[in-house]
């Protein structure tokens, strides 16, 4: 949604200037150059249209007719973005540079492009370029820090949320990023501040909610993580993520049957989570229910086969049970890579493999 | 509205029936003048009740049927049931005495003088500590006499066991608790079992009605105490338990009360002298007479009752009660082949009150041992404590449900720590005391919750993560057991050999042990954090080596090995385990010293014996490097030989690089296996 709104905004820009020209000029008798800006022009209309194929087809001609018209590559570019042809789309932004190298509109378009492209490496140098030569443009900032958080580096992104927010005050997708770095860095108190900023920015960001109450539950404060966590889901009720950790907060608060209520939800809203069935497995082993924890983890094992944690829950339950197969469950775990799975089958007398 | 207050009006009509009928109906003709024969009938019951009851000292277990039968003429009398409470709080089944004594002080809230103490008693094993604290708090006054200090110490004493209780019952302890089943427990008594360290053998004590000479015992009534045995079968359960006959059971009381971790040998408890221990070897298949294990540790007077081997049998720990203890019953440890006194093992174990039913754990440092001091919650709880850097830890009670607020006496546990064995009254048993198995579960194993977070704003796709700290591995006994059958490898029968423990840091025999001469059988304890060298031997026979070097810390493992002894014939081939060279160099390391040295005893001792020693390397590197390696080492053990004073001219050396692989070079195992160093028989 952002993308969208930034790109226009970038846009809008090049559509005003071109405007301007064509009051100047007449339609019938025109030299190749202007020919080629009333193409252009008529290819801005259809792309403000969202027709997107009419307009590539204008663009393209107004490039036939004046091969070094930059912005003409520019808006090429952004069409076939639209389009999902992100390679020519890129190849677009490539002459648009080529032709107008000061400008920061192509490196924003082509780190978008690249971008979706996967390459993100080179996405991020466009970012990083348009920080340089436009530093006030909050968005580039933004979204190196997306991708900088993807990359796991917290600190960098975190860095990159404090430019933007620095850049554009009012910028609540920033705040909530910024915030979710906070997170990650283990910074639960700032974390749970800056998402606060966000809603306050941004009411409608649901999700920071979700998020927030995520903080607050690291941070120690279960209490308000639970508050978060009601308030999200008396405004949005089909969401089963959010019943899904509302209970595991409330798993945390060792209100296991609150948990239980919130995973059994999840699941009615959508039975295929495989979470919210192996929460619902871990809730039960809690309230040693361990006949209906057992059949909760083996329905999160049949959506997920690779799902670690449901086989060393299920092999807990399988132990409570009796039953001498939690030895291979927790083997299985370890070897998708939950370690200790190794650990409980030898203190439980598994003997060998 | 109605409605609640006629339920109102129902409830308290049935407070006022109960309270106003709370009154002692005795055995009279005026209340029971319409049943003549049934009242005489209890009154006989009563009668020979009270005998068994006021006897010196009194036979609480003999009284019961006949209070119970007349109870059952007449249940609302309080001194009846007084008795039948105070009876029960005397038997096995001690839970049972709280619901009598209830009725009695409700019947009769004089019934006797020190009926809180007895409320308190009955609560307490009920498991309910604060009414019992309640109890035993107003049980306080009735003390009196010269007698009330040392009885408010006592009930003192009562009230600190229940809050130990309270705390403990707080953490239950995560096991299962498992009757051992009809092929071991009977409708009779058993207690006292013991295992070995693989828990493959079990031995038990029984009173049941097949034992030797069938005979009661006059005092208690019951059978004499027989030893039993059991030992796991192929599907892994227990096989029907067999009486061992003479001569280890008599015609009296014979009870086990120790097992060597092989279950080579076992100690037994006789009544002689107030209470001594004996020993007993197995041969074969048939344990010999016990023999009364010396002056070092029974005493002609004293009660000398259970008792345990360390894991090597060079150790005893005994229970004795005799004089300059800590009070009562105390645990002592001596040095079986030794001459020095037992040494009583000090404050932090021993208490003023009892110890009991002592264990050592095949790791040699874990002791399990019954006290009613310590946090005990009621009567002997179980305790363990570690010796560690010399001295004890300060014993930790095993917990509930383990332990109970009645006796919880001679546990034993497997090495692999997984199960334990006592014995005990519950309502699931065969009847009369039983024999269960713990299955220790461990601290509780802790679920994994996974939950997702739409991180970025601008992203749609939401992050997972796993919640909850990862737990932490989980500490095991640190123990290996190994274990297996030594052959002759020609005629593949059983053999009896020793097998002889050495520590090679230290170049120091550590145990020597025997296999069975019937099975071949034997079992190792081998506690972590020993370069072990293992040597089995038989005369007539080359020594076999093996070797196991379990850092400080290794994790319990259960190792079998077979190992087959072959005779001295020329071209027979002996891999030396326990030679060991610096990396990559021909350089022999300290811990050879005892293998080369029982290399040594063999030339010496086997004049015409000539070797050729002879070094192997597995695939890595190249060729040429690994045979002039493989040579090097060899040469090594024969120049240490030849120093030694071993003729030249019958040692030759070889270095065979990887051209003679013992396994497949493929993995660490067999690689392992191939880097070694042998000897060959050349002549003799």
């Amino acid at each position: 949604m952002l993308k969208t709104l930034t790109l226009t905004a970038a846009f809008g820009l090049t559509v005003a200037a071109a405007q301007a020209q064509v009051d100047t000029v007449r339609a019938s008798t025109l030299p190749p150059a202007q020919q080629a800006e009333k193409l252009y022009n008529s290819g801005v209309a259809k792309y403000n249209s969202k027709s997107y194929r009419a307009a590539l087809l204008d663009f393209d001609k107004a490039l036939t007719l004046r091969p070094d018209f930059a912005k003409a590559y520019y808006n090429r570019a952004t069409t076939r973005y639209e389009l999902k042809d992100y390679q020519p789309a890129v190849e677009d932004y490539n002459q648009a540079i080529r032709l107008d190298p000061a400008g920061f509109t192509s490196y924003f378009g082509r780190a978008q492009a690249r971008e979706a492209l996967g390459q993100t490496a080179e996405a991020e140098l466009d970012y990083g370029k348009v920080t340089e030569v436009k530093p006030d443009y909050a968005p580039a900032w933004y979204y190196r820090g997306a991708l900088r958080f993807e990359k796991a580096d917290y600190a960098a992104a975190k860095a990159d949320f404090d430019a933007a927010v620095k850049a554009d005050p009012t910028y609540a997708y920033a705040y909530h990023d910024r915030a979710s770095a906070e997170r990650k860095l283990n910074q639960f108190p700032a974390a749970v501040q800056d998402y606060t900023k966000a809603l306050s920015l941004q009411p409608d960001l649901l999700p920071a909610l979700l998020n927030r109450a995520a903080a607050r539950r690291r941070a120690g404060d279960l209490k308000g993580a639970l508050a978060d966590y009601n308030a999200y889901l008396d405004k949005k009720t089909d969401n089963p993520t959010a019943y899904t950790n509302r209970g595991a907060a409330r798993y945390e608060a060792a209100d296991y049957k609150g948990a239980v209520a919130d995973f059994t939800q999840a699941i009615q809203l959508n039975d295929q989570y495989a979470f919210a069935w192996n929460n619902r497995a871990a809730a039960n082993l809690k309230l040693e229910d361990y006949k209906s924890a057992a059949a909760d983890a083996t329905k999160a094992i049949a959506l997920n086969p690779q799902y670690a944690e449901a086989y060393l829950n299920r092999g807990h339950a399988r132990e409570m049970l009796r039953d001498d197969q939690a030895c291979q469950d927790w083997r299985k775990a370890a070897e998708l890579g939950l370690e200790i799975g190794t650990s409980y089958a030898a203190a439980s007398g598994c003997g060998p493999e | 509205m109605q409605t609640f207050l006629r339920i109102l009006f129902l409830l308290g009509a049935m407070l006022w029936a109960i309270f106003s009928n709370a009154q002692s109906v005795e055995f009279s003709k005026d209340r029971f003048g319409s049943d003549k024969d049934g009242l005489k009938e209890a009154l006989r019951e009563i009668k020979e009740g009270d005998s068994w009851y006021d006897s010196d000292p009194p036979r609480y277990e003999q009284a019961l049927p006949h209070y119970l039968a007349a109870q059952k003429f007449n249940p609302d009398n309080a001194r009846l049931n007084l008795r039948i409470g105070n009876s029960y709080l005397h038997s096995g089944f001690k839970p049972r005495a709280l619901a009598y004594l209830q009725k009695a002080v409700q019947l009769n809230p004089d019934v006797d003088p020190y009926i809180h103490y007895y409320l308190g008693r009955g609560l307490q094993l009920n498991a309910k500590w604060a009414e019992a604290i309640a109890e035993y708090k107003a049980s306080i006054p009735a003390a009196n006499g010269k007698n009330a200090p040392a009885q408010i110490a006592a009930i003192q004493r009562k009230i600190t066991e229940c809050e130990n209780g309270r705390q403990l019952m707080a953490k239950p302890v995560r096991v299962f608790i498992d009757n051992a089943g009809p092929a071991i427990n009977s409708p009779y008594p058993e207690y006292g079992p013991v295992i070995s360290a693989d828990e493959s053998v079990i031995l038990f004590t029984s009173r049941r009605d097949n034992s030797t000479g069938q005979q009661r015992d006059p005092e208690t009534g019951g059978f004499f105490e027989d030893i039993y045995q059991s030992t796991r079968g192929a599907n892994g359960q227990w096989t029907a338990a067999r009486n061992l006959g003479a001569p280890v059971n008599t015609d009296g009381h014979d009870a086990t009360v120790g097992l060597a971790p092989d279950g080579q040998r076992m100690l037994v408890y006789s009544e002689d002298n107030g209470g001594d221990l004996e020993e007993a070897d197995l041969r074969g298949a048939a344990w010999r007479k016990p023999q009364k294990m010396g002056g070092r540790i029974n005493t002609s007077k004293y009660h000398e009752s259970s008792a345990a081997y360390t894991p090597d049998g060079r150790n005893l720990y005994f229970v004795s009660d005799k004089a300059g203890g800590i009070g009562n019953r105390d645990i002592y440890k001596i040095e079986i082949e030794g001459r020095g006194p037992a040494v009583n093992l000090g404050p932090t174990i021993n208490t003023p009150y009892g110890e009991e039913g002592v264990f050592l754990h095949p790791d040699g440092k874990t002791m399990y041992f019954s006290s009613e001091g310590h946090n005990s919650m009621g009567g002997y709880d179980i305790f363990k404590s570690v010796f560690e850097n010399g001295k004890w830890s300060t014993p930790e009670n095993l917990g509930w449900p383990i332990n109970t607020p009645d006796d919880d006496v001679f546990f034993v546990i497997s090495a692999s720590g997984r199960h334990g064995y006592y014995s005990s009254f519950r309502d699931d048993g065969l009847g009369s005391k039983d024999i269960y198995q713990i299955t220790f579960l461990g601290a509780e194993k802790q679920p994994l919750l996974s939950q997702e977070d739409q991180l970025l704003a601008s992203r749609i796709q939401p992050v997972k993560e796993t919640l909850l700290a990862p737990p932490v591995a989980i500490a095991t006994a640190q123990v290996t057991i190994l274990k297996g059958v030594v052959t002759d490898e020609a005629s593949k029968q059983p053999l009896e050999a020793t097998i002889d423990v050495v520590d090679n840091s230290r170049n120091e025999l550590i145990a020597s042990f025997r296999s069975n001469a019937q099975s071949g059988r034997y079992l190792v304890s081998l506690p972590s954090g020993v370069n072990y060298g293992i040597v089995v031997r038989q005369e007539g026979y080359l020594f076999h080596s093996e070797n196991f070097d379990l850092p400080t810390g290794a994790a319990y493992s259960e190792v079998v090995k077979d190992i087959a002894l072959k005779k001295l014939d020329v071209g027979v081939k002996v891999v030396l385990n326990n030679i060991f060279f610096d990396f990559d160099k021909a350089t022999l390391r300290k811990e050879s010293t005892a293998e080369l040295e029982r290399l040594q005893k063999l030339m010496v001792e086997t004049p015409a014996l000539r070797l050729e020693i002879s070094g192997h390397t597995d695939n890595v590197g190249k060729a040429e490097y690994n045979k002039d390696l493989s040579q090097r080492r060899a040469k090594a053990v024969v120049d240490y030989l030849v120093a030694k004073g071993i003729d030249k001219a019958r040692l030759t050396f070889a270095g065979y690089g990887d051209t003679q692989p013992v396994a497949p070079n493929t993995t660490k195992g067999g690689r392992q296996l191939n880097r070694r160093t042998e000897f060959k028989v050349t002549g003799k």
